[in-house]
């Protein structure tokens, strides 16, 4: 097989509030000799906040950032849930609507750019789970994480809506979803199934109704403890950031103390190649990391 | 078959709540139809499809939480008549979407109703277009909602990233961070965030980003 190469489309999240997913993304790609290459030209994708404001300007900027993985000539691959379906979203809508699209072009062309559409959009776990191939990857654990039961927590955006993420995401089923499960299963874990696993993390109403979202954080942790979880799992930046930081918040919202160790999937599968664990940056989290 | 059925009152007082009916100054004695043409029509986006089974409102789980919220069913019944060329409402009705707690605002995007409308509505792209329209119609309140959607644009403009921490900063106008005085001051000695929140990693080729901000925007705040 001739080495897989993608445009890695960070997000804003990785290189700022979880500095420790970029760190895993780069250390298991450097085992699994996958080459990333960084998109560093890249914009926000607005976090599906900037198309409330501003729906126009949301489409030209992610197309802009398609643009940049297919200059040269490789699939996108996006470490954050939101990234995905952002980006993901406008490619979908361009591709179906030559109007719309050469509304955006018309705009992109003022600064020497063209969407075509010629690059796919993939999540890094799909990207392993498709490309990479989890029987390939099972071989490379050293250190299988046997003793853990490990609940998994998708996040919205990799699932649902399935009708635009089905080509990129293994036809994954939002109501019975598999990828994470069996990613830990490869990974020499044991998979916790729990309600609240396809469930909202409530991170994107935070600020603005955050007795909800505190609630749905509270809940998620909660049916993960109660199916005997050590650690959860995401491969989600933003679901990361509220499980591992908002434990206080959530306890308060569901009358119980909840609070579990949250592993990016790059640090799970980081964890079980060998790496050590301050080179996966696990000294970067808030709920710690007890277990190591 | 009675067990089967689910009592939805809930889902007809919110249902009722967004003014479900056209709007309009019909005269009296018209002289000719008011006529809609297709390309109108489709403006609706197919929200008239909806049969008010519910299945969007029940598997919100935002109206499980907040009694008041109005739920993505209703707001697809608010966007059918905003998206109606024959209704003069606007504003009355966008008024009651455009509430914190009960509005738009407090969805949290879990494209739940998305996933589960038996007729393909797509609830969260009538909840996308209400935002917009809130926004066109220059009713926006300036509250943490929308301060915290405007952001992102300053933010893409200055830097082409999200200045994680300027936004919550920015959101709060200030005097609301004391709520996430303890999770800030933990994520900074975990290394997460910055004592200085203007540190903020940049895009290459921002000059292109800037100009793009700047010829593509289509809305003001
Ligand atoms: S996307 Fe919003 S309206 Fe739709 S189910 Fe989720 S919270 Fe409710
Ligand atoms: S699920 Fe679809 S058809 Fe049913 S109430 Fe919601 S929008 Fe209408």
């Amino acid at each position: 097989m001739s080495k897989l190469k993608y445009a890695l489309f960070t997000g804003c999240t990785a290189r700022q509030s979880t500095p420790e997913q970029m760190m895993s993304t780069m250390a298991i790609a450097e085992k699994m000799d996958i080459e990333l290459v960084v998109l560093e030209e890249a914009s926000c994708c607005g976090a599906s906040h900037l198309q409330d404001y501003d729906d126009f300007l949301s489409l030209v900027l992610n197309a802009r950032n398609i643009c940049y993985a297919e200059q040269r000539g490789m699939t996108m691959v996006t470490i954050c849930n939101t990234c995905q379906l952002n980006t993901m979203m406008t490619k979908r809508r361009l591709d179906k609507d030559p109007e719309l699209k050469a509304k955006v072009n018309e705009k992109l062309a003022e600064v020497g750019l063209e969407y075509k559409g010629t690059s796919e959009i993939v999540h890094f776990l799909y990207a392993i789970i498709d490309d990479f191939g989890l029987e390939k990857l099972s071989k490379m654990v050293v250190k299988p994480l046997a003793e853990f039961n490990i609940a998994p927590f998708y996040g919205c955006h990799n699932i649902r809506p399935s009708e635009i993420h089905e080509d990129s995401n293994g036809h994954e089923n939002a109501y019975a979803p598999r990828s994470l499960d069996d990613l830990i299963l490869a990974c020499g874990g044991k998979n916790v199934d729990y309600e609240e696993k396809n469930k909202c993390c409530g991170f994107h109403a935070e600020l603005q109704a955050p007795h909800t979202a505190a609630v749905l954080t509270g809940n998620a942790i909660m049916g993960a403890m109660d199916n005997n979880a050590d650690m959860m799992v995401t491969p989600c930046p933003l679901c990361h950031l509220k499980l591992d930081t908002q434990y206080e918040h959530a306890s308060k919202a569901v009358g119980r103390d909840v609070k579990l160790p949250v592993l990016h999937m790059q640090q799970m599968i980081g964890l079980a190649f060998g790496i050590e664990g301050k080179d996966l940056g696990i000294q970067h989290h808030v709920s710690e990391i007890n277990f190591l | 078959m009675k067990d089967l059925i689910i009592d939805k009152d809930d889902f007809w007082v919110m249902h009722d709540k967004v003014k479900p009916f056209l709007i309009s100054d019909v005269e009296e004695h018209p002289e000719h139809e008011h006529i809609v043409t297709p390309s109108e029509a489709e403006e609706l986006l197919e929200a008239d499809y909806c049969i008010q089974c519910g299945a969007c409102h029940y598997s919100c789980p935002v109206t499980e939480i907040n009694e008041q919220f109005i739920g993505p069913a209703a707001f697809v019944k608010a966007y059918r008549f905003e998206a109606d060329v024959r209704d003069d409402a606007h504003i009355e009705r966008l008024d009651v979407v455009n509430e914190e707690i009960q509005g738009v605002w407090d969805c949290v995007k879990c494209m739940e109703c998305a996933e589960v409308c038996p007729k393909d509505i797509n609830p969260i792209e009538k909840i996308t277009k209400l935002h917009n329209m809130i926004f066109d119609e220059g009713i926006a309140k300036n509250n943490i909602a929308t301060r915290h959607a405007v952001y992102f644009k300053d933010s893409i403009a200055k830097h082409g990233q999200l200045n994680e921490a300027g936004l919550v900063i920015y959101s709060e106008k200030g005097y609301g961070m004391y709520k996430h005085l303890k999770v800030g001051m933990k994520m900074i000695a975990k290394g997460k965030a910055h004592i200085n929140p203007l540190i903020v990693p940049k895009s290459e080729k921002l000059d292109e980003i800037a100009k793009l901000v700047k010829i593509s925007s289509t809305s003001k705040f």
